[in-house]
């Protein structure tokens, strides 16, 4: 423990940090509230499209198997080769009760049209086609998860650490000022009682003189 | 002793290609295909009819559908060198043309591997054509360059089929930067290397003609579709006249063609087809489209129409390449059917679901 000096100027310095503590506290608390009404919404959407996007995976996948059956891995495999390319992503971002959120935005937009998607439509099969569609489709579907994800992540971890902030302004800080000022008020006032005690010897001794002159 | 009846080469073709068209599953090999349990028993079926050598050639290679779908079509390739073997000339032509449609997927496949920087391995992994008309060799070789300039470069060296094609491409895709140039460059290439190749060898009269018309009627449909499917969809549109093919009945000019491209919806695109046969079959897809929103019902049965139609007009020519043009397609179908049901049933499909996916049965 942190040695403290008995002063009445101490004592002042703790109550007005104790007033600080507390007001911070009931600030982080309000933070935390709304933090935790962000994050139940963000829960939602996340879920959404974590749903959203299994579903994507799951007909994107049924329509490439479809399509590798149909048309062969041969005319698949060529066409991935065509379409491939990549995905650039600018990520930017705002706050939410001072918490950093990104936004994910893709270039090239996705899903690209049959005409613009690297191959030939001349030469691919509609099934191939649909196939490259729903993994486009997913590649944008994992984009938005992403995005979600990490604000649901960040507003949670930000909603832990409020919430050890306020624990530690609750349980630790506050109780240690309250019982430094208690311990303070204790001394001065043991000191101000053996001031008076004292006062009062030295009024009977002056008391006394007077009687016996 | 019974006299030796005098048979000409060409009918003596067609008996033995019409021995091997004896052999295609019939509806009953195809009810146990689709009712096999698994892969596995799938394997053991195939294994019991004229697959079984390549099936177990290729079981040491891969596994599962891959293995059967490589063996199915290992057996197609040796089928265009057992039909090939009987013909000479004009009748041999027809085969290399329907060659070329399968080869071509290969030399496209090596473009877009050096456009996406893949490996020599990834390329090759999966070249599906008989190489009637590109030889495997050369797409080999050109798979072992460094870069899709080298493709060009080399592609003009050997002087393989469709390399001015290639050359003309790439040049329009150092401009544009899109590899659909160097692509339609080769669809446009093949058509008008096919037609020239058949009209220079008398073969006006053979079911190719009319089959290769047929096609380059589908692909325009189906690029006229898919266009106006894509016209819900924001961004430029593509110079659509870039993708016509030359050579069809159902837009025989570029003029009508971009006319039919002014439609908004897939049902006012339908009125502008006049011709009866394929008018009918677009007709019937509309209703399966505007359920499904997807245009693969239209594709599939346009295409199939179209082979359907081939392997019934080319069945009974037998004075000429008809037999095997019919017998090769039919087994096309065939293995694309082995293919659909043996990855149906790696996905654990229903019977039902596929049966009705089938080509011909």
């Amino acid at each position: 423990m942190e040695e403290i000096r008995p002063t009445h100027a101490q004592l002042l310095a703790l109550r007005e940090q104790i007033k600080v503590a507390t007001s911070g506290r009931d600030l982080l608390k309000s933070k935390r509230d709304a933090l935790l009404l962000e994050f139940m919404e963000v829960v939602d959407t996340t879920l959404d499209l974590s749903v959203e996007l299994s579903k994507t995976l799951a007909e994107a996948q049924y329509q490439f198997e479809f399509a590798n059956a149909f048309d062969g891995e041969a005319a698949v495999h060529s066409a991935a080769l065509a379409s491939s390319g990549e995905v650039f992503v600018d990520i930017s971002g705002y706050r939410v009760m001072g918490v950093a959120v990104p936004v994910i935005k893709q270039s090239p937009r996705l899903p690209r049209t049959s005409f613009n998607r690297g191959y030939s439509p001349t030469g691919v099969s509609v099934r191939v086609d649909e196939a490259a569609y729903g993994f486009e489709k997913a590649i944008s579907s994992i984009m938005k998860y992403a995005e979600a994800e990490t604000r649901l992540r960040r507003v949670g971890a930000e909603i832990n650490k409020t919430n050890r902030r306020v624990n530690a302004l609750d349980e630790i800080r506050i109780p240690q000022l309250k019982s430094q000022v208690r311990f303070i008020e204790q001394t001065l006032d043991e000191r101000q009682r053996e001031e008076l005690f004292r006062l009062k010897k030295v009024k009977k001794k002056i008391a006394r003189g007077h009687a016996n002159s | 002793m019974t006299p030796r009846k005098n048979i000409s080469t060409l009918e003596y073709a067609s008996a033995r290609v019409r021995s091997h068209r004896a052999r295609l599953f019939d509806e009953k090999m195809y009810a146990d295909l689709l009712n096999a349990d698994s892969l596995r028993a799938l394997h053991e079926l195939l294994e019991s009819t004229k697959y079984r050598a390549v099936l177990s050639k290729h079981s040491l290679q891969t596994s599962g559908a891959r293995a059967i779908g490589d063996a199915v079509a290992d057996y197609l390739r040796e089928e265009y060198f057992f039909c090939q073997r009987f013909y000479t000339d004009a009748q041999a032509v027809s085969l290399e043309v329907l060659s070329g449609a399968l080869d071509i997927v290969d030399l496209k496949t090596v473009i877009r591997g050096k456009y996406a920087g893949s490996s020599y391995d990834d390329i090759i992994a999966t070249f599906f054509g008989p190489g009637l008309c590109i030889e495997r060799s050369a797409l080999l070789l050109l798979a072992k360059q460094e870069s899709l300039e080298d493709v060009v470069r080399m592609a003009v060296t050997l002087d393989i089929p469709f390399a001015l094609a290639v050359k003309l491409g790439a040049e329009r895709f150092a401009i544009s930067n899109a590899l659909s140039e160097v692509e339609l460059s080769l669809d446009q290439a093949y058509f008008s290397w096919a037609f020239e190749k058949c009209s220079h060898q008398a073969e006006r009269k053979t079911p190719i003609i009319s089959y290769l018309q047929d096609r380059i009627d589908v692909q325009n449909i189906m690029t006229l579709a898919r266009f106006v499917v894509a016209q819900k969809f924001a961004g430029e549109p593509p110079a659509l006249a870039t993708y016509y093919l030359a050579g069809g009945t159902v837009f025989p000019t570029l003029k009508k063609f971009e006319k039919a491209a002014q439609a908004l919806s897939i049902d006012e695109f339908a009125t502008f087809i006049k011709a009866p046969r394929f008018a009918h079959l677009v007709q019937s897809q509309l209703a399966e489209y505007n359920v499904s929103d997807s245009l693969a019902s239209l594709d599939r049965t346009l295409n199939v129409d179209v082979v359907m139609h081939a392997i019934t007009v080319g069945k009974r020519e037998i004075e000429n390449v008809g037999v095997s043009v019919a017998y090769l397609l039919a087994l096309e179908n065939e293995v694309k059917n082995i293919r659909l049901i043996a990855h149906a049933k790696a996905f654990k499909l229903h019977a039902s679901v596929i049966r009705k996916e089938l080509v011909g049965v």
